[in-house]
């Protein structure tokens, strides 16, 4: 039998109102197989059927036999279930009595799905709280005890950044829509209850109408929207190995004056303990179009005399000398550049170092900010040039300060 | 809920429990009941039938007593006597108030 799809132009809890528009697709022929967001009908309805939805009980989804035996007495045959909220059932006999005779009692019908409406909105009111009293408190929490230069504001201006990506950017808008149309809806429904158990007739339905219908598809598309972001979101930031990335970047290759492979090279081949030693892994935020981070982690075939930050452990006097360069490339608004990197560079730093700053006025740059720590190989520089932004962190036997022209060269 | 939550009970309360003072009945019976003793100006519907009766169980006005087959068939408790009694005594008052005023 033909099915027909249609998007439910009506709130499910807008009880009259949905009532009415199931009553005019039976004038059209046409009976409800299931209603959601869609509903799907089958050709045979009987112009003239009555629709009535009865609020479930305490007997679960299902009418007990008791229901369905008394009411088919009255000439109400049971449909189904919509949500979990109700029953439908119809009529096609002009001349069967109204389900419910009187409001006080259609009323109590509807206390248990009104009670566990209330109950839902405190406990979602609950837990919205917690949330945003979680995001402040996270601002406001002392910061980690291995942090020796703590700054909690400066690492806004690259949150900023990183949260003006597609899907947070569509998924806020569906969250609030959501919340909105869940709670007029709510509204709608414990308004109702409010004004039977009062023995007042209900208050005049909103009824079927073409903006309800264009904002339930607004939403669904925005929902299809918001998925669809993700799943770009997550393909774009997946990590890619450098040699099959072509955007440029300074080679730890350049930087060193010894000579130096990659530890798979050093291995013989691929291996899972060094897969992140030489990658890169792109970001996405309308805010920052152009934003990339490259790790190279690379090592001398020959031992050095100085130990970086991960081999510590002399053989024979000497050292494996594996020097390591992470860098940001980015490119944003040129007044947001300066900001966000220097909040790249805090973002990047190691917490438990006590990093020395300073500022070089530098011909031809904007900004340029080289910091290092006196007791370890660990050095780091931000470089901006209009909105073009370059931050490395490095560890290894090369002073950063006297390849400034080499590092200035992604942002020229 | 007791008879201070629920206040003063509703015509098709009133006549539903009225409808089981001296036998028990089942769900339709009841329905032929108020509307042969009301003349027709209380008509139940199902919905509101099967409403009143679920709600007067789980406040044990009433209780069930025997199934048959999709039919089930109910007797007033001692607390559904009381609280019909309790409503009756306040209908009472309320027409002996409108009568006094109306001498």
């Amino acid at each position: 039998m033909k099915k027909v799809r249609k998007l439910v132009p009506v709130s499910l809890y807008d009880i009259p109102g949905l009532e009415t528009w199931l009553e005019e697709q039976a004038n059209q022929s046409l009976f409800p197989v299931r209603i959601g967001t869609w509903a799907v009908f089958r050709e045979g309805g009987v112009p003239g059927t009555r629709f009535r939805l009865d609020a479930f009980g305490n007997t679960g989804t299902e009418p007990t036999a008791e229901q369905l035996e008394l009411y088919r007495q009255y000439g109400w045959q049971y449909a189904l279930p919509i949500g979990r909220a109700f029953f439908l059932f119809y009529s096609t006999d002009p001349e069967a009595v109204e389900l419910h005779t009187d409001l006080q009692t259609r009323g109590m019908s509807l206390g248990r799905l009104a009670k566990q409406l209330r109950s839902y909105k405190i406990r979602t009111f609950i837990a919205w709280g917690i949330v945003l009293l979680l995001c402040l408190l996270s601002l406001l929490l002392p910061p980690s005890r291995f942090d020796v230069q703590p700054d909690r504001f400066a690492i806004l201006p690259r949150l900023l950044a990183s949260l003006c990506i597609p899907y947070v950017l569509i998924g806020v808008p569906v969250v609030i829509l959501f919340r909105l149309r869940e709670l007029r809806q709510q509204r709608m429904l414990l308004d109702l209850h409010d004004r039977l158990k009062a023995g007042e007739p209900p208050a005049p339905s909103p009824g079927p109408s073409r903006s309800f219908a264009r904002t339930e598809l607004a939403l669904m598309v925005l929902c299809i929207l918001f998925t669809l972001s993700m799943a770009v979101q997550f393909a774009i930031q997946r990590p890619v190995r450098l040699e099959d990335f072509s955007a440029p970047y300074v080679s730890l290759t350049e930087l060193e004056e010894v000579p130096l492979v990659t530890w798979e090279e050093l291995d013989g081949g691929p291996s899972s303990f060094h897969e992140d030693s030489y990658q890169v892994r792109r970001r996405l935020s309308l805010l920052v179009p152009v934003w990339y981070e490259v790790t190279q982690d690379m090592v001398s075939p020959q031992l050095g005399e100085m130990s970086n930050g991960y081999s510590p452990d002399p053989e024979g006097g000497k050292y494996t000398y594996s020097p390591d360069l992470d860098a940001v490339y980015a490119r944003t608004l040129p007044a947001f550049a300066p900001t966000l990197a220097r909040s790249i560079l805090h973002e990047e730093r190691l917490v438990n170092i006590y990093w020395v700053y300073e500022e070089p006025d530098l011909p031809g740059l904007d900004l340029a900010v080289l910091a290092h720590d006196e007791d370890s190989p660990w050095q780091m520089a931000a470089l901006v040039k209009g909105g073009r932004i370059a931050v490395y962190r490095y560890a290894g036997q090369e002073r950063l300060a006297d390849h400034l022209d080499l590092l200035a060269s992604m942002v020229q | 809920m007791g008879a201070k939550e629920r206040g003063p009970l509703t015509e098709p309360m009133f006549y539903v429990l009225m409808s089981f003072l001296h036998r028990e009945m089942c769900g339709t019976d009841v329905t032929e009941f108020v509307q042969k003793k009301t003349g027709g100006r209380v008509y139940l519907g199902p919905g509101t039938l099967y409403t009143l009766l679920g709600k007067f169980v789980e406040e044990q006005l009433i209780e069930q007593t025997d199934v048959s087959g999709r039919k089930r068939t109910y007797r007033l408790t001692d607390k559904g006597r009381a609280a019909y009694r309790e409503e009756l005594e306040r209908l009472r008052a309320c027409v002996a108030d409108a009568e006094e005023e109306e001498r």
